[in-house]
This record gives structure tokens, sequence and C-alpha cells, in this order.
């Protein structure tokens, strides 16, 4: 790694400046609102309410550059901004995207692109939530996409369908991923193209989407493409270039999932803590049993370290440098704490752990979740195995 | 200071240390530790390779350059260890040269830092030793029950103390024993008292010293005290403070010897990968398997992680911080890490590692105890449940 002498700074709970007003606005979407958005059919269990006063609240614009109307803050206090979230009941899966996908338009955008949609992107009036990669029958193996985007004239026509694109139907953009031209043998990713999707004007124009009904409110839905035209505008950065551009962003995205992991881990840490104290079986608090009080504090210190595996990774791309297979460590080892914590958290609630009010089931679930999505653990081993340690592909 | 205002480096940071310290070890192969290996207790001692490393004088890092050290930061002292380890070597025969004396520094007076520091500085006086440990309270160490009792002109001491490495090839120790009975103190802490002991002088007042044959070569003993007199001013500091003398000096040891391990963490990953890279099973790298690959990449990520925490504790303690908590959670975090690697290395390695010849067995023994001392990962799970997450004391 070429990161020797780059600094990093100790911090633990910095930031008290985003961290105080995230709380506040977080309280006034507590457990019970969130348990009665589940209560719902899958097609309308999407939070708006809590998505549309994050959005007011200018927290996700942290990332656009300042030009564009943003806070152009660093990734560091991106993740900061998450992990406060995800440290209460929310969970800011329905607005995450809304924080780090203009990024690709940020950087290989047209100047029209950034113009038009960047200021607003940043201001919260247009949403931009969703991205659509993955497929049924290919899942994780990009290459092998089936979506096409063929070329007649002055636009560009789609047709094949995406799976798992978490909040497509209540986003106003959308990041399609789609093949304009076969890949080489040695090069199968190229000739995967970046499109910026209008999705008012394409649901009624050959985009149909239906919402996944799945353990978790994840927002996610099934996408068709059938022959929906884009523009020529609508191509993101040069043809071809696609996947280049979605694996630097999904590099961030690695980043902020770590974030979000470890703010859950907050969570189930405090809630653990506190239930030990307060339960009392046998004439004492349960505390007081190691049984009980080892795995919270292994949980935690697992937690503790990957919180500085994330904070490294935000270090090294906040100085401009690519974080790489590290981010995919940061995501890894915060994901695995977060399900340590979880499951700890869970065992010391013992039956009231499964009574919804608590809300620990349902977190427990997202943190389940989070190990799978939206990189799985393998894939991010399978990162850090070749393109850290340089063994050979074995996937 | 404020926390926020602390750095760390990432990355090789010492470069021209490890270089240096890469050289000396170059010279002490696997075959030089095999020999001693099977030695007899008496005779296992690795005195050519300490003495080079003695004359370097990297042993002395920790001293302020007024007493003739290098003066460096824990941090530096932890990257020479780190070197030792990551280099196939192993700095356990000397490496509390570097920091036993950091009781002397911050509580000896002036006098006794200036008899012994500069001495201990040259290497001509060895101050290897720390008597602790008893074979009946273990980590229970304010019950211990050698007593030091008032008597002219010194004290005289009874009892015994287990598992003190290096004794043998040590001038003085570092001796903690019971100067007030623990009936007659306020805290359980208290009436327990710090001396440094002249051991060249208490063998021949009575003191004997039997080696310990184990598992590593870590020169480990038995020492019995059968009213041995030491002089007055062997005392260090106040008469009942000791206990806390000796926790002070923790930080700095667990942080130190957490990085030896985050070493032999290297060391594993280091020959495991290009074992796995260069042997072909099936027709294919070993290293193409994912039943070889992914638990490399994941023992990595958690080596990564510990030496993180490792760095973060030294640059809290180098700041005058409190760092008790991030201490103990480097010790445990860095006995983890090491134990992936050190499983995943043997069974790559398969009957090859096994042999005496292989250093992968012999490291690989040595990684198992370094998760249970110096201190107890039970302990550590106490601390962090008891002054972190303020759960009550369940011991």
């Amino acid at each position: 790694m070429s990161d020797a002498l780059l600094m990093m700074r100790i911090d633990d709970d910095d930031y008290d400046e985003f961290r105080d007003p995230l709380k506040t606005l977080c309280d006034g979407f507590p457990g019970a609102y969130w348990r009665a958005l589940e209560d719902k059919p899958a097609d309308q269990r999407y939070p708006a309410e809590f998505v549309s006063a994050l959005m007011q609240s200018g927290f996700l614009g942290a990332l656009i550059p300042e030009e564009y109307g943003g806070a152009g803050l660093s990734l560091r206090i991106a993740a900061v901004i998450l992990e406060t979230i995800h440290s209460t009941s929310c969970n800011a899966g329905a607005a995450i995207g809304q924080m780090y996908l203009a990024d690709i338009l940020v950087r290989h955008g047209s100047a029209a692109q950034k113009q038009k949609y960047l200021p607003s992107i940043a201001a919260g009036g247009i949403s931009f939530l969703a991205s659509a990669i993955s497929e049924t029958e290919t899942g994780s193996d990009l290459a092998e996409m089936a979506t096409t985007a063929q070329k007649r004239g002055d636009t560009y026509v789609i047709n094949g369908a995406k799976q798992w694109a978490r909040n497509a139907l209540h986003s106003d953009l959308l990041l399609l991923l789609a093949r304009t031209s076969p890949g080489s043998a040695d090069n199968p990713t190229a000739g995967l193209t970046a499109f910026l999707v209008d999705m008012q004007a394409a649901k009624n124009a050959g985009l149909s989407g239906q919402a996944i009904d799945s353990m978790n409110n994840d927002g996610a839905s099934d996408l068709v493409f059938d022959g929906l035209e884009l523009p020529l505008d609508a191509v993101i950065g040069e043809v071809g270039k696609g996947h280049d551009y979605y694996r630097d962003l999904a590099q961030i995205e690695a980043i902020l999932y770590a974030a979000c992991a470890s703010g859950d881990s907050a969570f189930f840490a405090e809630r653990a803590v506190n239930y030990a104290k307060e339960r009392v079986v046998f004439g004492r608090p349960i505390a007081y049993n190691q049984g009980i009080q080892f795995p919270i504090s292994k949980a935690y210190i697992e937690v503790q370290g990957a919180k500085l595996i994330g904070n490294k990774a935000a270090a090294v791309y906040d100085s401009g440098q690519q974080p790489g297979p590290l981010a995919s460590m940061a995501k890894h080892m915060a994901c695995e704490a977060a399900w340590l914590m979880a499951d700890a958290c869970f065992t010391t609630h013992g039956g009231f752990a499964f009574a919804r009010e608590y809300d620990i089931e349902r977190k427990w679930r997202d943190a389940r979740v989070m190990q799978i999505t939206p990189q799985s653990s393998t894939q991010a081993l399978s990162d850090i195995a070749v393109n850290d340690l340089g063994m050979p592909p074995s996937i | 200071m404020s926390e926020q205002s602390v750095e760390f480096a990432l990355g090789n940071d010492y470069p021209e240390f490890r270089r240096e310290v890469a050289k000396v070890c170059a010279d002490y192969p696997p075959s030089y530790w095999e020999y001693l290996e099977n030695q007899p207790p008496s005779g296992s001692y690795p005195t050519k390779f300490v003495e080079a490393l003695t004359k370097t004088g990297f042993l002395s890092a920790l001293i302020p350059a007024k007493y003739g050290g290098l003066g460096l930061p824990v941090r530096g002292g932890a990257a020479i260890l780190e070197t030792i380890h990551a280099e196939g070597c192993t700095a356990g025969p000397c490496h509390a040269q570097m920091y036993t004396m950091g009781t002397i520094m911050r509580h000896g007076s002036d006098e006794q830092k200036d008899k012994y520091l500069p001495q201990i500085a040259k290497g001509e006086l060895r101050l290897q030793a720390f008597g602790v440990t008893e074979p009946t309270t273990g980590s229970d160490t304010t019950q211990l029950k050698t007593r030091a009792d008032k008597v002219d002109g010194g004290y005289k001491i009874n009892g015994q103390k287990v598992w003190i490495s290096r004794a043998g090839h040590s001038d003085l120790m570092l001796l903690l024993a019971r100067t007030t009975p623990a009936d007659q103190v306020e805290k359980r802490a208290h009436g327990v008292s710090t001396f440094l002991v002249d051991m060249r002088l208490a063998k021949e007042n009575g003191m004997v010293i039997t080696p310990i044959d184990a598992m590593i070569n870590h020169n480990t003993t038995e020492i019995f005290f059968d009213d041995v007199f030491i002089p007055e001013d062997s005392l260090v500091g106040q008469e009942g403070r000791g206990f806390r003398y000796i926790l002070d000096g923790m930080n700095a040891e667990r942080c130190l010897v957490s990085s030896e391990t985050i070493g032999n963490g290297r060391y594993f990953l280091r020959e495991a990968i290009k074992f796995a890279n260069d042997n072909k099973r099936f027709g294919r790298p070993m290293s193409a398997s994912q039943s070889v690959q992914f638990p490399i990449a994941q023992a990595y990520a958690q080596l990564e992680t510990a030496d993180l925490m490792v760095r973060k504790t030294a640059a809290m303690f180098d700041a005058g911080m409190k760092c008790g908590a991030e201490a103990n959670m480097s010790k445990i975090l860095s006995g983890e890490a090491v134990w992936a690697c050190a499983q995943v290395a043997l069974s790559i390695f398969g009957e090859s590692g096994m042999g005496k010849s292989s250093s992968i067995q012999r490291k690989w023994r040595e990684s198992r105890t370094a998760r249970n001392s110096p201190i107890s990962p039970n302990m550590v799970l106490n601390f962090v449940g008891q002054h972190v997450l303020g759960m009550p004391r369940s011991y």
C-alpha cells in the first residue's frame, strides 16, 4: 500500500455539530414510525416523510462540491452523518443514494448534466436515490449483464430486467448500467455504459417496476425495461466506461455502508448494556453474568476495531487516493462486527428480542442483510485477496 | 490536549529503523531458533541475538536521550518489535529491556534514575524480569501473597512468583510484594509496593530461580524467596502505592507486545501467501481456491484492524492520554488476528509447516500463548464491560 506517512486522526465521537442535530431529526422518527411502515403492503412501505426531512436538512448534500451547491465535506463527515442516523431507530437505506450517487456526475458528467442536476440534488429538490445494476440471472457478475442499450438514431433503446434496485420507484433519477457493446476477452466489463434515467418520463415509456416483498423494508424493486428510449445525453461520461465509473462509486458506497453498520452497532450496544443493567433475573441484573456481559464486551471491541478501518478508508479517500480493497475491508469488518453486536443484543434481550416494540428484531434483520448487500462478504474477501494480497482470482 | 488533534501514521512508519532491524534479523534464520529449542532450558537463551540487538541500541528506544537512550515514543518501540517478529525472529527474550524501565522513569527517585537508566540504556545492566504473577492468585494481582517485611536497613522478602520470563538472564527485577497485610488496608490495591531488586545480590541472599520447561522458548521461570534481604533503596516511589505504578506501565507493555503479535501475523501472511501462490494443487495455485484464499483475506482484515488499534493506543499513550481501554482492546484484537493468521498458515503449509525446522509451527505455538499473556482475554472483557460500557463488576 502506498499509504506511508499518511496521517489519521484518532477521533471517535467527533463532529458533534453534525451528530446532535441529526439525532434530533431522527428522534422525530421513532421505532413506532418504522414498525407502522412494515405493517403496510410492500409498495407502501417507503419512509417518504423521513427521506423528505433528511433531504430538507441538507445533510445529504455533504459530498457534493460547494460550486454545485453542496457542502463539499469530507467522506469522513458523510460517514459520521450515516453512522449517527443508524445509531438511532432509523435506517438511512432509503436516502443513502442521494449522498453518493451524484459523485458519478461530479466526476464524469457533462457540463450540462452537472448544471442541470447537481444543484437540485444538493438542495434536495431532485432525488437521486437509486441504481439499477444487478440482474436476476447474473447477480454480481456484471460482465454477464444482459440488459442492452442499442443506439438508434437520437436515442438509446433499453431492453432487459434489473433486480434489487433499491428505491427505484421512489426516485426522480436512476443510475442504469447497460451493455452498449460486447466486452473483450481481457476486459469483459468493457462496453457497459452508465445512463442517467429520468424516472418520471421513463415510467410511462417502457419502464415498469414492482416492489419486492422482502424481510426488510429496503425499498427494493424489480425493473423491466421494454424498449425504453433514452436521449443521447442520458449517457454519463464515455460510452463503454460505465463499469469503471461504477467501481469508483462502489468504493464510496462501501465506506458509507460501513458507517451505517457502525451506527447500528452503537444502537445495539446501547440497548444491550441498558437492558442488561435493568433486567433482573436470579436476583440480580443479568449484566453480572459473564455469559451476558462478555459477548457484549467482545462485540464492542470488534466494533471499535472496525470503526478504525472505516476511518482509515475514509482518510485515504479524503487524501485523494483510491481506497480500493480497503473500502471492501471497511465494509466487511463493520458488517461482521455489527452482526456480532446485533446478536449479542438479541441474546441479551431473550424473549423480548422477538417483540417488535423493542426494535431489536427489526434492526437485527437489517444488520444481517448488510453482510450481503450492496456487496457481499465473499466479494469483499475476494477483492482484498486479489487486489491487495496478490492472489489469483477465485470467483 | 484535544483528542482530535492527535494523529498517527499509516503504513511503514520508522522505515529506517525497520531496515536496520531487518538487517540484524537476517543473521538469525529459522535454524538458529530451532537449535535453541532443542537445548535444555538452561541453554536455550538466544544470547547472540540479544547481544546483536543490544549493540544496535534499539532496546533502549524508549529511554530518554539524557540517560543515553534513543528517546523514541512508544510507537517507535512498537515498530522495532513488530519488525523483529515480522522478520521471523522473536523479541520475547529481550523486549522487557525496552519497557520495564518505564516504572523507574515515571516513579523512581532521581538517584535511581541516574544510577540505573544509563547502564540499562547501554545494555550493561539487564532489566528484563518483572515479578508480579503468583501461582495461587494469577490475574487477581492485588491478592498476591509475597511479603516484603520492613527490617533494619531494608526489607525481607518471602513468597513465590511464577511465569517470570528471562529471570535467569537479567541483572535486575521489578518486584511487586505486599508491605501491609491485605486485611489492614482500605482498598485491595493498597499496601502493595514495587521494588527494583538487584538479582545478583538477591541470589546470594536466598532467592532461587527455577526454569519452567514450556511449549515456547521464552525462558520463563519460577522464583522462590526465603527471607531474602533487599536494601531500603530498592523501593520504587512510595511504599504501598506499587500496584498503581505497575498498572501505569501495563498500557505501554500491552501496546508493545501487541505490535509483536502484529509482526507475527505479517510473517504468517507473507509466508502463507507465497506458499499458496507458488504451490499448485489440482492444476492451479492453491491460492485460487476460496477455501485457501478467503481465510487468508479474513485474517489479513483482522490483522489490519488490530494494527490500527495498536497505532491508536500508542498515539494516545505518547500524547499522555488515558489509553487503558485501547491498550486492552489492542491486546485482544491482535491476539485473535494473529491466531487467525497462524491457523490459516499452518493449514496451508500442512505437514511442511509442522516440521521442527519450520518457523510456522514455532510461531504458531508462540501465537497461541500471545492470546493468554500477559493479560487473559477474560480480564480484557471484564475491563471493557465494567470500565467502558458501565456494566457491573462480574468477578
